[in-house]
Parts: structure tokens; C-alpha cells; sequence
């Protein structure tokens, strides 16, 4: 079964805190630093689910959502925004472009687990 | 423990309800041609917080039609949607809506297949931006009614369209609904399209689920999390386990009958109340009434609480920090009192203690008292339809809504106002033709005014309007029996002559007069609250109705009389008129019943000795004071031995104290410290017809 998750943050620690998380739940784990980075990683890649944040230099979140659901290959990949509390309506963009889900930071490992768990 | 919730959920209501009413009036006092923003940013603020209320008081529904409104409100307060006519009645319809999901979410009800059908297509013309949308079958749109046995929950969920494109694995969601508990579930087709028409990507699944669990509802929504639009997604608790399950749950159950099959079934089920009319057991106006009187008494059960200002209550708890203070002085006083200063020092705190208790009472008093403009706010939506309604152009102003009034009053007010205002329009007012002819402009003016006078509120409905025609009222008068032939009645006796059971000028009854109460039905509320009726009425000019009533239902206006050594009150309202009579104009019929002729009719008298047994002191001479009082038509002459004066009493209940006394409302305390007797003028007309049916 196919166990390799993308985490996308431009904030090195919530990718650690992330990556060793979702490892700890049997999962591999590829990082990337922004959108960009984000879609050259993912190329050629086949991948479980897509983590990602929004707000972000040169590609954000929601612009990444767009562009992976463009690709044939993750037309259907499942993909979680991490959104603030504060930011209702992200989730609404998040849903239009077509993630699965969201996070609300702040998270606890758990809560990402459980999340992760719910959609793959 | 109870819910913590349902403490604050009464709050939510009446705050929802006031929102509700706010966004009504400031729909109506929209001016189309100049709209201003700030009524804009109200209306979507109202919504906003309707929604987000609802949302955190459980009441999944409200929230999700308000949102509907709230999504429809934005761009127009963006600037990028313009408001028109149309979308005025669309939202003014939300607002009904609003109030009708508030009220059965209160009783724990869902809103009917009906109205949640007329949602459907309200939503879908507020969507489709102006072109109307015929009415959805209703079938389709009912809420899942059967609940079934067991602890849990009925679910209908419709999956999203994009739930494919945006990776949702609904397969995942339904294991983790049945690691939750038992679950079953019945897919609905219903939903697809033809072969030609699916795309493949569009999900267009619908299942009605229904899951047995102990678990909150909280975490059955969180498995939804993702897919939940408000819409889609219709959770409701199953019936408690020990109540006997119902047919359809059954079936269900054992006959693989699916929930969307019970609904469509249920809506082809037909009230009672038709199935009586069609069976020809029963006039459909009937049914009508039967359910107004179930209304009303579910009403009446739930109006039992009143919103206080803060202030009121900040001066009261003021008020009884002083009142402790003066009891301190008091203490204080009463140890010195032997001493000049002790002396000087308790009767300082004796004043003040005078003024505290009476200003406390006053206070108390007026935490009963609301403002009149809880009746009238509903009257510029009443006049806005009517006037629609009747092609009438009508406009309504209303002065003194500040005014106070006791809560009992503003409930029994509702009735008698709405059909006053109901006839203003319907029968005062002329046509716009006629107006002109008549030199006055098209737009007929209906004033509401409210205002405080010597003791009393004066609520007047005023209209500009064709005035009465008494030429007609007196041939229906003569017709109807109403006026004894030859006599000739004053205008104003011609006046309220509308207010008799069984007069009605019009002709057929229509819809908008004819619903609710008649003008009898006004009298009596009005006479039930210790009020009375004076009309003014000029040919050509208008009518104004002025309902006069005292202050509050605590305190009566009363004449106090003497009978043998007691002392009894008589309700002002019901008194006409007294005079000294003589013994021989009193006459003798059947025996020992007495009548007095006046003017022409024959009126009993009531000997108040014999009928109260205060025979002690009683003044024996034959020469007769009489008081004439009117209650429920009926006339009576009271003989008393004297009259005392007239003065306000504060109602104390017997009931509580000793129990019910057929004649007796109730008891008050005099000045000099003697408890009085309020006399219940009907009883007493009862009381003594009752015992003159014994002895004849």
C-alpha cells in the first residue's frame, strides 16, 4: 500500500514536527520548503496525501491546491490545508480549489493523526 | 444534570426572534431608489448573528437557512448585487422563515415538509438571482421523519458534487461512522442523472443512514467534518429506546422499506383536519379555529418570561442595598430611642424608609411592564401585505412606542390590535380614486399611537379613511335588534354599536377582516383587561378607536361602598352611573325580585346585603342608594348604603389566601390597614340570576 505523504511548510519546524509525527504513524514523509518546491517534489511521485500550508513565498497553499488538481496524477489525491482559526473563510477557498480537508493550527499530533487518518 | 445549554437556549430564541424582527424593519423602511448602506450592513449583521447563535445553540437547520440569506446579503452590501423589489419580498419571505424555523426549533420539532419545501425554492430564487423557481415536490425535500428505536441518530446526507475532485474517500467516512456504532444505511438514487447527462467526476450519492450509538452528536459530525454544507447534511437524535417504535421504523427494519420511501409516503398523509373536511364531517372554518386555539394555548405556555432592561434590575438591587442601610439606621435608632437623637435619627430613617419601599414598589411593579412596540412592530409588515393585498397604498405611522405597558396586556393587546388595524385598512380606507375625488392623497395614513394619560394608556388606531357610516350602522342596528324601535341613539352610542356580537356592516366576510377575532372579541379583551372603547368618527375624515386602559392589571381604579358595616370595591370600569332612588320606584315581580325602571328599561336590583350577608348596620329606612353596573352586557343595579369614594386599589388574590368566592375577585388592603372585597360585577349578576332560577 502506497504510505508517502508530501508535508509543504516554509516554517522548517512545523515540517519537523509534521515529518516526525506522520513517521511515527508508519508513514514516509517528503518535505517541501513552498509551492514550487512543492510540485517539482511531487512529480513522478506516487502519493497518499498532500499536506500543505498556506501561506507561503512564491506559490501558496491554495494556488498549489489549484495546480495539483490540474495534474491527472493527483486529480484525486487527498490534500489537507493547514489553516489558522482566525481564517474561516480559508477553509471555504481551500474546499473551492479542491482540497479535502483542513487542520486548524494550533494542532497537536494527535488531532493530525486523527485528520490524516480520516481521509486516506 | 440537565443540559447547561438549555439555560441560555430561552436567550437565544428571544434575541434570534428580536433579530428576526429587526431585519423585518429595516427591510421595510428600505428606500429603493436611495438605499443606504448602514441598513445593509444591519440586515447582513442580523443574519451573521442568527447564524453563528443557531449554530452554537444546536440548531443545525436555522443555522444553515440563515447562512443562505447571509451568502445572498453579502454582495448586496458589497454594492455588487442591486436590491430590488423582488429581492425585498424574497428576504422579507427569509425572515418568516427565520421565525418559523425559531419556532419549531423550540419545541424540538423540524420544520414542516411544507415550509421546508417553500425554503427550498425561497433559497433557490434567492440563488438564481430574480427568475422564479417553481416548487420543489415535497417528498423530496421533507426531513427524514422517522426516527427510529435505539439510542442514536437518523442521518441524510447528500454528498457534495465535488466530493470526487476534491479527494474525499467516502468509503473511509462510513467506516468511521460504523466504528461509532451499529450502522445501516439506504443509498438514495433518486438524485442521479440519466446516463447522458452524469459526469462521471460529479458525485451525486445520497444515503439515509442511521447509526446506533451512545456517542455525542459531536463526534458523528466530526466525521463529516469535511462534507458537511449545511444542507446536505441532516442529523437528528432517534427517539428514546423505551418509547414504542413506529410503523414506518419498522417496516424499515424488517421489510426492507428505505427512509426516502417513508417520506413519500408520509407526505401523501393528509392532516386530520382536511380528511374531516373532505368527509363533510366538519366546515373547514372550523378546523381553522380548532388549530388557532391549539396555537394559542401553545402560546400561551411559552410566553411566560419577560425580558428586563439591566437598569431596571441595577436600580432594584440599588434599591434594596439602601433598604438595608435604612434597616441598619433603624437598628441603630431603636437602641437610643429614649435619647433626642435616637428620637431624630429614627424618624429620619423612618421617612426614608417610607420613600424606599414606595419607590420599590413602583420598581417592581415595573419590571412587568414592557414597551407597547413589542405589539407594534409587527404592524408595518401587517400593513405593507394588506395594503399589497388590496392594492391599497397605505402608509403606517406610529408615535409613543416607548410607552410602557403591563406583559399581561401586550399578549391580550396582540388580538383586538391586529384586527383594528386589519379593518383600518380593509374598511376605512378608500381607494386611491376616491381619495383624490375627495381632495386627499392617494396614500391613506393609519396612525398607532401609545401614549400615558392621568392613570391610563391611551392606544389609539387612527385613520384617515372614509369614517364610519352611521346612517348604516343604525338600519343594521334596527335590523339586527340591536336598537330598541323609536329610541334615537347618540353618535356616539351609534359608534360603538360595532363592537356588538353579531354586528358586522360588511356584507361577506373577507379574508383579511374575517380571520381571527371580531369586534365583539375586541370589547371583551379590552373590558377582561378593566379597559374601555371610545370611538371618534368623522364622515369623510376617519375614525380613530381609542382603547383606554389602566396601568397595569395589579392596580384597579375602584368605588368604594359601604354595605352594612364591610366595605366593598366595585371596578370603576364597570360602573355606569349611581343615584338615590325611592321606595316605590323600585317594584316587585315574581315574588320578592325587584327591578327599577330607567329610561324606559327594566333593570334588577341587587340587594348586596342579602346577597354578601352583611345584613349588620344595614340601613333598613327603604330608601335606596343604587349603583347601575354593566359587565359582559348585561345591566344590574347594586344598592348599597353608601358610596365612600373612588380610588386606586392594588389587587391582592383571595385564592391564595383562603380560596375562590363566586362574586369576589379578589381583596384589597384599605388605607387604614381593613381588608376590602373587589366585587366581581358579573358573578354578582350570576349569582343573584342563580339564585332567583332557585326560588322561581
Amino acid at each position: 500500500m502506497n504510505r508517502c505523504i508530501l508535508t509543504v511548510d516554509d516554517s522548517s519546524t512545523m515540517r519537523q514536527m509534521i515529518t516526525f509525527t506522520l513517521k511515527g504513524g508508519d508513514f514516509d514523509v517528503l518535505e517541501a520548503g513552498d509551492g514550487v518546491e512543492a510540485l517539482e517534489v511531487a512529480q513522478g511521485k506516487k502519493l497518499a496525501l498532500i499536506i500543505t500550508d498556506v501561506n507561503m513565498p512564491r506559490m501558496d497553499g491554495i494556488t498549489l491546491v489549484h495546480r495539483l488538481r490540474a495534474l491527472p496524477e493527483f486529480k484525486f489525491t487527498p490534500i489537507l490545508v493547514l489553516t489558522t482559526e482566525s481564517d474561516a473563510s480559508m477553509k471555504q477557498k481551500g474546499k473551492e480549489a479542491g482540497a479535502t480537508g483542513w487542520i486548524v493550527k494550533p494542532f497537536s499530533p494527535e488531532k493530525l493523526m486523527d485528520t490524516v487518518n480520516k481521509v486516506i | 444534570m440537565s443540559d447547561p445549554m438549555a439555560q441560555f437556549r430561552d436567550a437565544f430564541f428571544e434575541e434570534a426572534t428580536e433579530l428576526a424582527d429587526g431585519m423585518e424593519a429595516t427591510l421595510l423602511g428600505l428606500d429603493l431608489q436611495a438605499v443606504e448602506a448602514e441598513d445593509l450592513h444591519t440586515l447582513f449583521r442580523a443574519a451573521h448573528s442568527i447564524k453563528g447563535n443557531s449554530a452554537t445553540f444546536g440548531f443545525p437547520a436555522v443555522a444553515a437557512f440563515t447562512h443562505k440569506l447571509e451568502s445572498t446579503l453579502e454582495p448586496v452590501r458589497q454594492g455588487t448585487r442591486p436590491m430590488t423589489t423582488e429581492l425585498l419580498e424574497l428576504l422579507l419571505q427569509g425572515v418568516d422563515l427565520i421565525r418559523s424555523h425559531l419556532h419549531h426549533a423550540r419545541r424540538g420539532e423540524a420544520l414542516p415538509a411544507k415550509e421546508q419545501a417553500a425554503q427550498e425554492v425561497l433559497i433557490a430564487n434567492l440563488e438564481s438571482d430574480g427568475a422564479p423557481v417553481a416548487a420543489a415536490p415535497v417528498a423530496a425535500s421533507a426531513p427524514l421523519t422517522a426516527t427510529l428505536t435505539g439510542k442514536g441518530f437518523a442521518i441524510r446526507f447528500e454528498a457534495p458534487k465535488d466530493a470526487f475532485r476534491r479527494g474525499i474517500n467516502l468509503e473511509r467516512m462510513f467506516r468511521d461512522l460504523a466504528k461509532l456504532g451499529t450502522l445501516q444505511s439506504w443509498p438514495d438514487l433518486r438524485t442521479m442523472p440519466s446516463l447522458e447527462a452524469l459526469d462521471p467526476e460529479d458525485c451525486h450519492l445520497a444515503w439515509d443512514l442511521r447509526l446506533e450509538t451512545a456517542r455525542p452528536q459531536m463526534d458523528v459530525d466530526e466525521v463529516f467534518e469535511f462534507v458537511a454544507e449545511g444542507e446536505n447534511l441532516k442529523i437528528q437524535a432517534l427517539a428514546p429506546a423505551t418509547s414504542v417504535p413506529r410503523l414506518g421504523d419498522i417496516l424499515q427494519d424488517e421489510a426492507g422499506v428505505s427512509p426516502a420511501d417513508i417520506r413519500e409516503a408520509l407526505a401523501l398523509q393528509k392532516p386530520l383536519g382536511e380528511i374531516l373536511v373532505e368527509m363533510g364531517k366538519v366546515k373547514p372554518e372550523a378546523v381553522g379555529k380548532a388549530l388557532e386555539q391549539q396555537q394559542k394555548k401553545k402560546n400561551q405556555a411559552e410566553a411566560s418570561t419577560v425580558r428586563v432592561a439591566t437598569e431596571k434590575i441595577d436600580r432594584l438591587v440599588n434599591l434594596v442595598g439602601e433598604l438595608v442601610i435604612t434597616q441598619a439606621m433603624l437598628a441603630q435608632a431603636s437602641q437610643q430611642i429614649h435619647t433626642t437623637l435616637g428620637e431624630e435619627q429614627m424618624s429620619a430613617a423612618l421617612l426614608q424608609f417610607d420613600r424606599q419601599t414606595r419607590e420599590l414598589q413602583e420598581r417592581v411593579m415595573g419590571i412587568r411592564m414592557v414597551p407597547v412596540e413589542m405589539v407594534f412592530s409587527r404592524f408595518p409588515r401587517m400593513v405593507h401585505e394588506l395594503g399589497k393585498q388590496l392594492g391599497r397604498s397605505v402608509e403606517l405611522l406610529m408615535e409613543g412606542t416607548a410607552t410602557e405597558l403591563d406583559k399581561t396586556f401586550i399578549e391580550m393587546l396582540v388580538d383586538p390590535l391586529t384586527h383594528l388595524v386589519r379593518n383600518a385598512v380593509d374598511h376605512g380606507m378608500e381607494g386611491a380614486e376616491e381619495r383624490l375625488a375627495a381632495g386627499k392623497p392617494a396614500t391613506g395614513t393609519i396612525l398607532l399611537r401609545a401614549a400615558s394619560r392621568g392613570g391610563h394608556i391611551h392606544i389609539e388606531v387612527k385613520d384617515d379613511g372614509r369614517g364610519l357610516n352611521r346612517d348604516r350602522i343604525l338600519q343594521k342596528g334596527l335590523d339586527k335588534g340591536l336598537i330598541a324601535p323609536g329610541t334615537k341613539p347618540t353618535e356616539d352610542e351609534l359608534n360603538l354599536l360595532i363592537f356588538e356580537p353579531g354586528f358586522s356592516t360588511v356584507e361577506a366576510v373577507s379574508d383579511l377582516s374575517g380571520r381571527g377575532v371580531g369586534m365583539d372579541v375586541v370589547r371583551q379583551n379590552v373590558r377582561v383587561l378593566g379597559g374601555r372603547i371610545e370611538v371618534e368618527s368623522t364622515p369623510g375624515r376617519g375614525t380613530t378607536i381609542r382603547l383606554v386602559l389602566p396601568l397595569t392589571l395589579a392596580i384597579l381604579d375602584g368605588l368604594t361602598v359601604r354595605v352594612g358595616d364591610e366595605t366593598y370595591v366595585f371596578p370603576l370600569a364597570s360602573v355606569l352611573e349611581s343615584f338615590q332612588c325611592q321606595p316605590e320606584d323600585v317594584r316587585s315581580v315574581k315574588g320578592d325580585r325587584e327591578v327599577i325602571s330607567l329610561r324606559g328599561e327594566f333593570i334588577p336590583v341587587v340587594r348586596l346585603h342579602n346577597l354578601l350577608a352583611s345584613a349588620e348596620g344595614h340601613d333598613a329606612s327603604g330608601r335606596s342608594l343604587l349603583v347601575l353596573v354593566e359587565s359582559e352586557g348585561r345591566r344590574a343595579a347594586m344598592a348599597v348604603d353608601e358610596l365612600l369614594g373612588q380610588q386606586q386599589v392594588v389587587i391582592k388574590s383571595l385564592e391564595t389566601h383562603y380560596k375562590r368566592v363566586e362574586g369576589i375577585s379578589g381583596a384589597t388592603i384599605l388605607g387604614d390597614g381593613r381588608v376590602a372585597l373587589i366585587l366581581d360585577v358579573s358573578g354578582l349578576i350570576r349569582l343573584e340570576a342563580g339564585a332567583a332560577a332557585v326560588e322561581a
